[in-house]
């Protein structure tokens, strides 16, 4: 019953598209056309990524329009196939107090984030395998070339390129209009374009620029006028780095002045200039343009079925499954003429690859690594303008490693589960430790890899040896002699080596990494490849010892100075005595409970000096980590400022809702607090005296009494802060001396008036616990760990083991032959000619 | 499997005529060659051409100002630091000068950013796409073996769509590339634009690989008498005197050195680092010498940024805005160019730029390579034309 009232449906349905066909205009006749195998492996490789017999079979049965449907109904990816990874657990030290650390935990912190971007990458490029929506993450490929951020220009604000990746994958497929104005508001877009210093007394023209070039309208149709007043209008566009990167409109930096922008007037803002942009008919001439050459050629133009594809777009009022309708509707999209006028990316390349044969590589955790080395490293666009395409794939520098990457795909087996393979251990940070060295390297090889040897040391200096492991090949290293060096760090495979230290052998203090192979061309630049080891780090059970904090002993000149330690361009050894603690537990845990205020951090954010002839002095103290009773604040910044009131001077603190994530007071606000006028955030101001207005003791009153435990807690705690915050590298860069030895005189007046005044005295008896966890241990840990506890993606998000057909000729997996470009070249099952042969065809590079 | 015959099949029913590839008329090689050398992270300027006589400089260093002892005087106020004595023959015969206070407008303090902004020829108000030379050189011709070569595998100052920019950090690689073919038995007869510009790559690199392949099998023996350091640069350096010397047609190299970024403690690792920058150039000069290509050579250094003028507490320098950098080569005239940094007049503890760094592209294009015309004209500087007089 149901089976026929669906048929009924479907016969109902199609008999009324073909209506619509018939009354449409020649424009549209195509569409009703059944679908080939030509049609479908061009539809599928053009709209998703790969086209895999199994998928192209069930497009025979549809005609073009149905198949498009088809297509448009994959682009939700807002909920992935594939969980993203988490990468902001138990994050310590938070982006903001980063600076104030040394040297050594700012770059613990900056490798911890570094990784995080490493996995996240990684897991793009599994969800790119494994996602049921292929259609949708090709929107998001283009998407990530449009809005162009890259996550070197982000100083490690790796939450701010997730984020960022998130709401293209929640924005993507609805309204360009929506899109523009959370692109306005993105922490990565606007720190990479500068916006953050947009300024009302000084802009900054980048990002209002490239708004207008690259992002809507395209060059030529703009004056440099508009440039600058589109600039005027996005200032003030900025993001809170203590909260988490949230939009932040800061209202004092913004222009509020008259602009004129495309000949209209008004004190326009972003949203303003979003709306003026996107009535301009150029728009979406631009946007079809755009769509154009990723969907439809790069090769081809049309500038009347282009004209067609912006009149549809700006007729939905920006719908973008409209524009994409549009596109893939268009008589040009399946026109002879186009096909094959693409450069295929090296995602098309070598993750199209995976998802037309369905045969996951065994290695395929490196095609991070291969993406970069083919010139689109995820995340990664060169520049503002993205990766161009086209011709720009197929430099003298890449078109080798294109022919040599795809066919060393076909080469390499299948990658299985194996069941007995031991999971690793994952060593709990904080563990008694599992006695393992692990030592994460990359190599680059010339005739043969390098061989290394760790040794354990009592002593610090490398003298009294404990043990040494046995001389170890290395593994996954690049040919030099074949591509040469690695550009950059960027195009090392690193890898983690496991040596276990027997357990009779006393806990070691130092180790060394020596590099004991060195292969080279010698003197004198005769030509040959070089043989070079990379260390990244050791660690062993909780402590981990970095390489840039070690001491390389070189055996040649050069190699200290112009590297830092860890990189080995010659035999040597790094002696590595300097850790850190990876050690999620902090550093005095007790059985007891700790009662009162609880901290884990303690930094001095700016101020100025104390002047008596001033009304308002102010200073800044930041706190990371902060827990008090039930109340949790990640980080948290408060002001103390010395004003006039009634003529004397008095100290008041103040807490702004823009410095406390996730919120100063759990949320519950007192009624009378302010809200400073164009901001959204509240603010309290509380007095230490009794001279204070009336707003402030309204405030105070409205308090819940664990409210005012806590800015009890912060009165007293000030003299230990005072204390704590000058061990920190603020202290010294921003001239803490110079300016807060200025304040110890009053400070002290007033240090009497903390256990007397109303509005301190409900402090508990300990002023200020600081908890202080060593470093970003557990997330840092858990990072390192991650890469071996990677499950395998699913391809096609299939999990059958019948989608490889990779060891057959192509014409048996097929009624006929699928590849559409190849039709006719598979004349039997049995001509040989399989996935292999087919790679290395140059029409392959092309699609 | 017929591959012709599969190819006419790959190809057939596309009816849109091949497009010719843009190649621009040969025009004259000059012979002459820039090698670009990168100091990456950001070279320290006030302690690699130091104001020795300004009292200020000690002012705002107090822990890491240089000494009479620790330079050597080259004009006026200004010496240079000792660690590149091995450069001081080359100063003395007029090989090199030195350009200061060179930066851009809306200095950007971010690595990334700002190398880009050297490699592409834009500012802080503006980034640009391709490469800064890619666009003149490939202007010149496709006569050369390559318009460019990396020998340090960064191609960002390459960046370029079109053109045959290689990357090239071994010469094992030269065999690679040159076994890499296309079966380009279709090329000719393919009507698909995509196709056809495949081919067409493909050809013309095999070609330039053949010829270079050739030129550096044609003198097995160069190296014998040649002594470079063996740090990373000097193995660069020796490379790139091994392609000249073979008279490997490429109007531009690329080398790098890193390690500048010197935020702590940063007098010795500094040392060092001009020390192997140094020497490396004096070796490269001394090879080029004797393969008689040094009148047809210029070296240009450049970096990020300067360093923040006054030290951090760290006895280190932060990142700051303007710097000098170096051009070396045995036609210009050596000396001291624009303006000795102005420690009294300082914004925010940097020192202001007072040559936009673009003027030396425009040099390089227009006097060097005789392109007048160049993207960087609207920034020549008369006076510095007197550098390559």
């Amino acid at each position: 019953m149901m089976r026929t009232v669906i048929r009924t449906l479907a016969t109902i349905l199609s008999g009324w598209s073909f209506a619509l066909a018939g009354a449409a205009s020649a424009d549209t006749r195509h569409l009703d056309a059944r679908m080939n195998h030509a049609d479908a492996r061009h539809l599928l490789e053009r709209a998703g990524i790969g086209a895999h017999p199994v998928e192209i079979k069930p497009m025979l049965q549809m005609t073009r329009r149905e198949a498009i449907e088809h297509m448009v109904q994959q682009l939700d990816v807002s909920a992935p196939f594939l969980d993203p990874p988490d990468t902001y657990e138990s994050r310590y030290p938070h982006h903001v107090s980063e600076g104030d650390h040394e040297s050594a935990d700012r770059q613990a912190f900056q490798i911890a984030r570094n990784r995080e971007m490493d996995a996240f990458r990684q897991w793009w490029i599994s969800e790119l395998i494994s996602s049921p929506n292929p259609a949708g993450e090709r929107l998001i490929l283009l998407w990530h070339n449009h809005f162009v951020t890259a996550y070197s220009g982000l100083n490690e604000e790796v939450d701010a390129m997730t984020s960022q990746h998130m709401m293209l994958r929640d924005k993507g497929s609805g309204s360009f209009r929506d899109l523009l104005q959370a692109i306005i508001r993105d922490a990565a877009m606007l720190n990479y374009l500068d916006n953050s210093s947009n300024r009302k007394e000084s802009p900054n023209e980048n990002l209002a620029r490239e708004l207008l070039e690259l992002f809507v309208m395209g060059e030529g149709h703009y004056s440099e006028k508009d440039v600058k007043e589109v600039a005027r209008s996005l200032t003030g566009y900025d993001y809170n780095r203590l909260r988490r990167f949230e939009f932040e409109f800061n209202m004092w930096s913004h222009d509020k002045g008259t602009k004129t922008v495309f000949g209209q007037r008004g004190a326009f803002d972003g949203d303003d200039i979003v709306n003026l942009l996107l009535d301009q008919p150029q728009t979406a001439l631009f946007l079809a343009e755009t769509f154009w050459r990723a969907y439809v050629s790069e090769f081809n133009t049309d500038p009347v079925e282009q004209a067609k594809i912006a009149k549809a777009f700006r007729d939905s009022d920006y719908d973008i499954r409209t524009l994409l309708r549009a596109v893939w509707s268009s008589q040009a999209f399946w026109d002879a003429s186009n096909r094959g006028t693409i450069i295929k990316s090296p995602v098309d390349l070598m993750i199209g690859s995976i998802r037309t044969s369905g045969k996951l590589p065994e290695d395929w955790q490196m095609l991070p690594y291969t993406l970069a080395d083919l010139g689109q490293n995820l995340f990664e666009p060169p520049n503002v303008a993205g990766w161009p395409g086209g011709a720009d794939w197929l430099t003298p520098a890449r078109i080798v490693k294109r022919t040599e990457a795809v066919t060393t795909l076909a080469e390499t087996p299948a990658w299985e589960p194996t069941d007995d393979q031991p999971v690793p251990a994952m060593m709990m940070a904080g563990d008694a430790g599992d006695n393992r060295i692990r030592v994460r390297y990359a190599a680059e090889d010339f005739e043969g890899p390098p061989a290394f040897l760790v040794r354990a040391f009592a002593d610090e200096i490398g003298k009294d040896i404990l043990w040494k492991s046995a001389v170890v090949q290395a593994q996954g290293g690049r040919d030099t002699a074949r591509y040469g060096r690695a550009d950059g760090g960027g195009g090392l495979n690193w890898t983690t080596a496991e040596f276990d230290l027997p357990p009779e052998i006393a806990t070691p203090t130092s180790f060394q990494v020596a590099f004991v192979n060195d292969h080279c061309c010698g003197v004198g630049g005769s030509d040959g490849g070089d043989r070079n080891l990379f260390i990244d780090w050791l660690q062993f059970n909780d402590r981990l010892f970095l390489a840039n904090d070690g001491m390389q002993r070189p055996g040649c000149r050069g190699s200290s100075s112009d590297n830092p330690a860890g990189n080995f361009y010659c035999s040597g050894h790094l002696q590595l005595s300097q850790s850190i603690s990876v050690s999620a537990s902090t550093a005095n845990v007790d059985v007891e409970e700790p009662q009162g205020l609880q901290v884990g951090r303690i930094y001095y954010d700016g101020g100025r000096a104390f002047d008596r002839g001033r009304d308002h002095n102010w200073f800044s103290i930041g706190l990371d980590d902060v827990v008090f009773e039930d109340i949790t604040i990640e980080a948290l910044m408060f002001e103390i400022t010395a004003k006039r009131i009634d003529g004397r001077m008095g100290l008041t603190l103040r807490l702004n809702e823009r410095n406390c994530f996730p919120d100063c007071w759990n949320d519950r606000w007192p009624n009378a607090s302010w809200t400073n006028r164009g901001t959204p955030y509240k603010e309290v101001e509380i007095p230490l005296t009794s001279r204070t207005d009336r707003t402030s003791e309204r405030q105070f009153s409205q308090m819940t009494d664990q409210q005012r435990r806590l800015v009890s807690a912060l009165w007293h705690s000030l003299p230990v802060m005072m204390t704590e915050m000058q061990k920190g590298r603020n202290w010294r860069r921003r001239d803490g001396e110079a300016t807060l030895g200025t304040w110890q005189p009053i400070l002290k007046s007033f240090e009497a008036k903390f256990q007397r005044s109303r509005f301190a005295r409900l402090a508990p008896s300990e002023p200020v616990i600081i908890t202080k966890p060593a470093s970003d241990g557990a997330a840092m840990m858990g990072m390192m760990m991650a890469s071996m506890a990677d499950d395998a993606p699913f391809v096609l998000g299939l999990l059958r083991d019948d989608l490889d057909w990779t060891d057959q000729p192509a014409a048996s997996v097929l009624d006929q032959p699928a590849l559409g470009l190849l039709a006719g070249a598979i004349t039997g099952p049995d001509d040989g000619f399989g996935f292999a042969e087919l790679v290395r065809e140059p029409a392959y590079q092309v699609k | 499997m017929e591959r012709r015959h599969l190819l006419r099949l790959l190809t057939a029913g596309l009816s849109i005529p091949l497009a010719p590839l843009q190649l621009a008329q040969a025009a004259q090689s000059s012979g002459r060659r820039l090698i670009l050398v990168e100091l990456s992270g950001a070279n320290d300027g006030l302690n690699t051409v130091v104001p020795l006589r300004n009292d200020r400089y000690r002012d705002i260093r107090p822990s890491i100002a240089l000494g009479s002892d620790d330079v050597f005087s080259l004009h006026g106020d200004m010496a240079l630091n000792r660690r590149m004595r091995a450069l001081m023959s080359a100063w003395n015969d007029g090989d090199m000068a030195v350009v200061q206070g060179l930066g851009y407008p809306d200095q950007n303090r971010s690595h990334f950013k700002s190398i880009a902004l050297w490699e592409n020829g834009g500012d802080g108000r503006q980034a640009g796409r391709n490469g800064w030379l890619t666009d003149d050189i490939e202007s010149m011709g496709q006569s050369f073996d390559a318009h460019g070569i990396s020998l340090d595998g960064g191609m960002g100052v390459f960046a370029s769509s079109s053109g045959l920019w290689l990357s090239l950090t071994s010469l094992r690689q030269l065999k690679t590339l040159k076994d890499f073919q296309m079966n380009s038995t279709a090329a000719s007869d393919s009507a698909n634009p995509a196709l056809a510009l495949l081919m067409d790559r493909a050809d013309t690199l095999d070609a330039s690989m053949t010829r270079i392949s050739k030129k550096i099998a044609a003198q097995p023996h160069y190296s014998t008498r040649l002594r470079f350091g063996n740090g990373d640069l000097s193995r660069q350096a020796a490379l790139a005197a091994r392609l000249i010397a073979a008279d490997v047609d490429a109007p531009v190299l690329k080398l790098k050195i890193s390690g500048f970024d010197t935020h702590e403690y940063q007098l010795g690792d500094h040392g060092r680092l001009l020390e192997d920058l140094a020497q490396a150039l004096a070796d490269l000069r001394t090879a080029l010498r004797q393969s008689g290509h040094w009148d047809t050579t210029m070296i240009m250094t450049y970096s990020e940024f300067g360093r923040r003028a006054t030290e951090n507490r760290s006895s280190g320098t932060d990142h700051g805005t303007a710097a000098p950098h170096f051009l070396l080569g045995g036609s210009i005239r050596g000396g001291l160019y624009g303006e000795d940094p102005d420690l009294e007049n300082l914004e925010d503890g940097d020192l202001r730029y007072t040559l936009d760094y673009r003027s030396l592209y425009d040099l390089i294009l227009a006097r060097w390579f005789g392109l007048n015309q160049n993207r960087f004209s609207n920034h020549a500087e008369d006076w510095l034309y007197a550098l390559t007089a």
